[in-house]
């Protein structure tokens, strides 16, 4: 036993840390506004997400038309997805947050960003893991969907509304018997499994509800924190959260669904999942509902409603020029730049340099407009600060600017930068006397 | 869409008119297990047994033990902080008063294709050490029979799985073999000789495989034309029992089987009459523990399987049991006790110790119990 122990703290560790992708903002991280503990502004903005009220014009944003039907009939819908589900995968992605856990509710702090490049309420990754912006920079929908609680909402949706129609070309068909519904939950089964990927059997990211890894039987998930993730695929965390709302300031914070699993055993749902037919398209695993069905209730949102949820941010940035010594005084080696929101809710703000000796961090935030509240430290306006990385000076006086713009507000402004960077050289061999 | 298992090595299993000579084939097996297990894998028992378990918390496990006889003496040994909302996944079966898990650290954002790190730990000193930072996390480690050896899996870059030999004396760390299947692989145990026991899922099925310890690859048996799975290996290391799905009724259930790793026989120790069939244990004697459940109201008990009875265990009122693992000295059973009536509506689940007496005592608590092991000490 000693030898065990001994052996155990000597000999090393093969190092295999795991290793973050590349994102959108790496090295930095952008900051994101953190709404209210009761989640009740994120929960009307997926009421409105669900039936496209956010962003209906806009193409990255909106929601796709929503097909109906079975394999052979399947036809584009009303652009609209079940509230149930997607306030359910928001709870399992992130608990409703936008933040990371550090920052206080009704606050700014640093943006919720996964491993994996997952973004926010939805844990956006599509689209998250390269800088797709000019010059190396992240895009304007990258910096909303990183910074506006609004718009990673309705990217996840979006998403979501996306795995749907995945089916029938690349996904099963969960509704066989009933035209493949969009309105019965149920049908949602292979979209939400889909949603954080649709993974087989045996693949260490495995979803597939019949994989030996998992134990079977298994008790509904609850949804309260008493079960560990690891035992659930996915897609039943997803339904045990519809079914079992978390609860805070006393009450639940959705109406509860029990949504229908698939009985696998039944031939008519087994059959279906077997190995033979987890093969693209998948067209052997089109399953009927599971009974009982229960259809959306669409929440009461409108046009109007969705529109003050957004709001109309604006950007104001004062200083319209800095100076930064490199080797000066703490305070003269860096500039801080406020962002402030003279408008209403949420501004999504970036900061762009003109030259890799100038760096910005953070690289994009929000900023809290009148109305919102905001009461902790650092409210209400957003804050970046500029150094100089001096390996990249070219001379030792340089110049160069910062654009912050909006994805979510019209206009930019221009900061202008000034460096000074007089370095005392020693002549090779001597040494500055102390 | 169901099948019986079939054996490319020795011929396709033995039909239902041939249940008379299944039956005789059971007895005989289990006869050579009771022979066998009686020298080399005979346990010392220190002491009294001493359930090992882990209860989830949110972001922190409790590795806990309690006296068989007196379930609500609990003592902590152990804290595992892990990710949010991710807990431990420990192997089957604790060897030499050793358990291993593996566990996403609290450092990293939680999904379960995050690369989990591998833990020992011994419950006789409580000192738990991190083997490795690159194991699958829901692939569940195993230990063998001496206690000196691990296997878990790794999912390389590309794809491809290996199982990985560690040496707990020398931490040296070995891939044994690497897959390319479709599905996946699984280690399950090792045979008499301490090769590794593995199973293998791909469109066509589950097969039984072993490799060497110098890798040398064999298929052993095609168990299953779908998911076999609860896979154990007899304490000799000379047979395994696993349970496959089959169609009973216009419902798929699940049946156990047992195979001999020598024979190649494929047996049904319990027919299907009493309902789906749950997660085969041995004994150290070679007998072998099989949940059930009816499907009815009132509860359904395991069923022992010894050389020369079938025993049913005392039910619970209503519910059903699924075995987890017998107590070194063979008196107590621990079960996932299930509300419900089957997997269909499986119910809530406890941790419940089946003891003599017809005793049952349930293990509370307000989050999830899992199961490490029994120990002796």
């Amino acid at each position: 036993m000693l030898g065990f122990i001994l052996g155990a703290l000597v000999l090393g560790i093969r190092n295999t840390t795991p290793t973050a992708e590349a994102c959108a903002f790496d090295p930095l991280r952008p900051t994101a506004y953190e709404a209210d503990a009761l989640r009740n502004r994120y929960l009307l903005m997926i009421d409105a997400a669900s039936q496209n009220r956010l962003f209906p014009s806009d193409s990255f944003f909106r929601l796709p038309a929503v097909e109906v039907g079975t394999r052979t009939n399947r036809a584009d819908g009303i652009a609209a997805i079940p509230v149930e589900v997607l306030r359910a995968i928001g709870w399992v992605e992130s608990s409703l947050t936008m933040a990371s856990k550090s920052t206080r509710f009704e606050s700014i702090g640093p943006a919720l960003v996964s491993f994996d490049c997952g973004h926010g309420i939805m844990q956006v990754t599509s689209g998250m893991t390269v800088p797709l912006g000019t010059a190396g920079h992240p895009s304007d929908n990258q910096i909303a969907v990183a910074t506006s609680d609004a718009h990673n909402i309705a990217r996840g949706a979006r998403i979501l509304a996306a795995k749907w129609n995945d089916a029938p070309s690349s996904r099963p068909i969960v509704g066989t018997d009933t035209a493949g519904d969009p309105t019965l939950l149920e049908n949602w089964y292979y979209a939400i499994w889909s949603y954080n990927g649709f993974t087989s059997l045996g693949s260490k990211k495995s979803n597939h509800p019949l994989d030996p890894n998992l134990s079977w039987p298994r008790a509904k998930y609850l949804c309260d924190g008493t079960q560990s993730r690891s035992r659930y695929p996915y897609q039943e965390l997803v339904i045990g959260c519809m079914a079992n709302p978390a609860e805070r300031g006393g009450s639940d914070l959705w109406v509860p669904v029990p949504v229908t699993l698939p009985d696998f055993t039944q031939p008519q749902f087994f059959n279906a999942i077997g190995l033979a037919n987890f093969t693209s398209p998948y067209q052997a695993m089109d399953i009927p509902t599971p009974q009982p069905a229960h259809r959306t209730q669409i929440p009461l949102t409108s046009n109007d409603q969705a529109a003050q949820l957004i709001g109309e941010p604006r950007l104001r940035v004062n200083d319209g020029s800095v100076t930064i010594h490199v080797n000066g005084t703490p305070a003269q080696k860096s500039a801080t730049i406020r962002v402030a929101n003279p408008g209403t809710r949420i501004l999504s703000w970036s900061a762009i340099p003109s030259d890799s000796f100038l760096v910005v961090d953070p690289p994009a935030g929000s900023a809290v407009g009148n109305g919102t509240p905001c009461s902790a430290a650092g409210c209400p306006d957003g804050e970046f600060t500029i150094t100089i990385n001096p390996t990249l000076l070219s001379a030792t006086n340089a110049s160069g600017t910062v654009v912050i713009a909006s994805p979510n507000a019209s206009g930019s402004t221009e900061i202008k930068v000034h460096v000074f960077a007089e370095f005392e050289v020693a002549a090779p061999g001597t040494s500055r006397s102390p | 869409m169901v099948s019986q298992p079939r054996l490319p090595r020795f011929g396709r299993a033995l039909s239902v008119s041939a249940a008379l000579l299944a039956l005789a084939a059971i007895a005989i097996l289990f006869a050579a297990l009771r022979e066998s297990s009686e020298s080399p894998y005979r346990p010392v028992v220190m002491e009294e047994p001493l359930l090992v378990f882990a209860e989830f918390g949110s972001t922190v496990d409790k590795i806990l033990i309690a006296p068989a006889a007196n379930p609500e003496s609990l003592t902590l040994i152990q804290s595992v902080p892990h990710a949010d909302g991710w807990g431990i996944n420990p192997a089957p079966e604790m060897v030499a008063g050793r358990t291993a898990f593996t566990v996403l650290p609290s450092d990293i954002q939680p999904d379960r294709s995050s690369a989990a790190e591998l833990w020992v730990l011994d419950i006789k000193t409580t000192s738990k050490v991190r083997l490795a930072r690159d194991a699958d996390l829901l692939v569940a480690p195993i230990l063998r029979e001496d206690g000196g050896i691990l296997v878990y899996r790794r999912t390389e870059d590309s794809g491809a799985q290996s199982l990985i030999r560690v040496d707990l004396e020398t931490r040296t760390r070995r891939v044994l073999h690497t897959d390319q299947s479709e599905f996946g692989v699984f280690p399950i145990g090792f045979d008499e000789k301490g090769n590794l026991l593995f199973t293998r899922i791909s469109p066509s099925g589950t097969d039984l495989l072993r490799v060497t310890e110098s890798s040398n690859l064999e298929v052993l048996l095609h168990a299953s034309d779908e998911i076999a799975r609860d896979w154990t290996v007899a304490p000799d290391g000379n047979a395994v029992a696993f349970v496959t799905p089959v169609l009973e009724r216009e419902q798929i259930i699940h049946q156990a089987q047992i195979v001999s790793l020598n024979e190649g026989n494929i047996t049904a120790p319990v027919d299907t009459s009493r309902g789906e069939q749950y997660s085969p244990r041995w004994r150290y004697d070679g007998s072998l523990a099989i949940g059930c459940s009816t499907n009815s109201s009132s509860g359904s008990a395991p069923i022992v399987i010894t050389a020369s009875e079938k025993i049913i265990l005392p039910a619970a009122p209503v519910g059903f049991d699924v075995p987890l693992g017998w107590s070194v000295d063979g008196t107590y059973l621990a079960v996932r006790h299930f509300s419900g009536t089957g997997s269909r509506d499986p119910g809530d689940e406890t941790l419940v110790i089946l003891g003599g007496a017809s005793t049952r005592v349930e293990i509370t608590a307000t989050s999830d119990l899992l199961f490490l092991g029994w120990s002796g000490a």
